[in-house]
């Protein structure tokens, strides 16, 4: 088909599904949707046996606020915490929690968050 | 019957320059607010064109009448009410110092040094004594100068004793005031110039740190339940109490008078008649130990003395100061304010005031904190 014809013939459906209404297509019973089974826990998955509620995650999930950010801290201070715990921050470039980073005692102290 | 005619000149005169009426528009206060009085006139104005009004000689009307007390600027000054004053120091005295003691002692050979260890046990024919290390630390901080002139002329004196008002009298009382305030900030926060602190933000104390936030989410009183603040107050004791090794338990808390006002004035709960500072004195550390009574005061220069406030500027971080009104734990040296004779030279007579004025002595810091953000 040359590429004449390829925009003749496109012309043609374009033309032809315009015409033409709608069809509506009834959803399919429940009756006929097959279940897929899960695999049970213990079921040897890649060769291993290993029960998959005791596999140790490689990386242990946090909260965004619990995530360790570089910080700069020009002097040292002590931050009082919600709960009345008393942190001691020490002066120096360090791994901070963002939580206590974003405080604005910390911030007050200089802490500077480093965006490198 | 004919209108009498008045020249225009002398209606102006009559009416804004020359008399003293009611509906002058000229101007009776400077931008600063400060009263002018009636001018002279241009032929007594001086260089400056205030200074007839400044010597005290205004134009009084017959139906006026002028009340003769002297009314000062609002000033106060609280500095005798928070700390005790060193006063074994003289005028002589560049340095003011005192001494400060740390011993150490470990236990016999063979008990330890951890909790439950360490006592100076010794056995029958021992040969190995143990002893007291001591050292001795001197802390000096300056004794600087404080001077003012006070001087005026004869004639200033004598306008002065005509009018019923004493120049030399209030110029003294304004050296007083000035000598009040200028201690007052030394007390409080020292002298920048000199790098000096005060009270309120001392560079030998160590225990500083900010109020928790509520459940509200923020750390200011305003915010926070009287439960909170009541729990802010024995966390502030409590902290420097520990610090002091539990040996001296702080009896005097310091807050902006923004807060004290609010604690003064919010009850505890809609059910009772019982304010926060009422339901705190009751209730805090001090006095439920039995150790005497919660002084709470409130004070101007802890406005935005906080970590990262402007000091004298609601709105910016407020601090709670926390400490022992003891000479023995902090206090300040200074001299009494003295002159020397007066001085005739030419027209003028002249004294100087002066004093020594030194520098807070934290000798404990340990038993001061600092806590900031309420």
């Amino acid at each position: 088909m040359t590429s004449k014809n390829k925009a003749k013939f496109k012309d043609a459906i374009s033309k032809k599904a315009a015409s033409e209404p709608v069809k509506e297509i009834p959803p399919e019973p429940f009756s006929k949707i097959e279940a897929i089974d899960a695999p049970d826990v213990g079921v040897e998955i890649n060769g291993s046996t290993t029960p998959l509620a005791e596999v140790t995650p490689e990386v242990e999930l946090k909260s965004n606020d619990d995530a360790l950010v570089i910080v700069t801290v020009p002097k040292a201070f002590q931050l009082r915490l919600d709960a009345h715990k008393v942190v001691s921050i020490k002066v120096g470039v360090q791994k901070m929690a963002l939580n206590i980073a974003n405080h604005w005692y910390s911030k007050v102290n200089g802490v500077e968050i480093f965006n490198g | 019957m004919k209108n009498t005619i008045i020249n225009k000149s002398v209606r102006m005169a009559f009416r804004d320059n020359g008399m003293m009426t009611y509906d002058g528009s000229g101007r009776t206060t400077d931008s600063a607010g400060n009263q002018l009085g009636k001018p002279f006139g241009n032929r007594y104005t001086m260089h400056d064109g205030r200074t007839c009004d400044s010597t005290g000689a205004f134009l009084v009307g017959e139906l006026e009448r002028l009340d003769p007390t002297l009314h000062e600027p609002l000033a106060a000054v609280t500095w005798g009410r928070d700390i005790d004053l060193r006063e074994d120091v003289t005028i002589a005295d560049e340095i003011s110092s005192f001494t400060l003691s740390t011993y150490g002692s470990q236990g016999s050979l063979g008990t330890g040094n951890s909790i439950g260890n360490g006592k100076a046990w010794i056995g029958k024919s021992t040969d190995q004594m143990t002893g007291i290390g001591l050292d001795l630390a001197k802390i000096p901080h300056p004794m600087t100068p404080w001077g003012m002139e006070l001087k005026y002329t004869i004639l200033e004196l004598e306008s002065a004793a005509r009018l019923g008002r004493p120049i030399d009298q209030q110029k003294f009382e304004g050296l007083q005031l000035k000598h009040q305030m200028d201690v007052d900030e030394m007390v409080y926060i020292g002298d920048t110039s000199l790098g000096l602190t005060g009270l309120v933000n001392n560079s030998l104390v160590s225990n500083v740190s900010n109020f928790a936030n509520g459940a509200s989410g923020f750390a200011t009183w305003a915010t926070k339940s009287p439960d909170e603040i009541l729990t802010d107050f024995n966390n502030a004791i409590t902290s420097v109490w520990s610090a002091s090794g539990w040996a001296v338990m702080p009896d005097r808390i310091l807050i902006p008078p923004t807060q004290f006002g609010y604690i003064s004035t919010a009850k505890v709960s809609n059910a009772g008649n019982v304010s926060i500072l009422k339901y705190v004195q009751d209730n805090n550390l001090l006095t439920t130990s039995g150790r005497g009574k919660l002084d709470i005061f409130p004070l101007k220069w802890l406005i935005g003395s906080g970590v990262g406030g402007t000091v004298g500027t609601v709105g910016t971080v407020d601090r709670m100061a926390v400490y022992t009104k003891d000479k023995k734990r902090v206090r300040y040296p200074m001299t009494i304010l003295q002159r020397t004779p007066i001085q005739y030279d030419s027209i003028y007579h002249k004294a100087t005031y002066f004093c020594r004025l030194g520098a807070v002595e934290a000798v404990y810091p340990e038993t001061m904190g600092y806590f900031d953000g309420l």
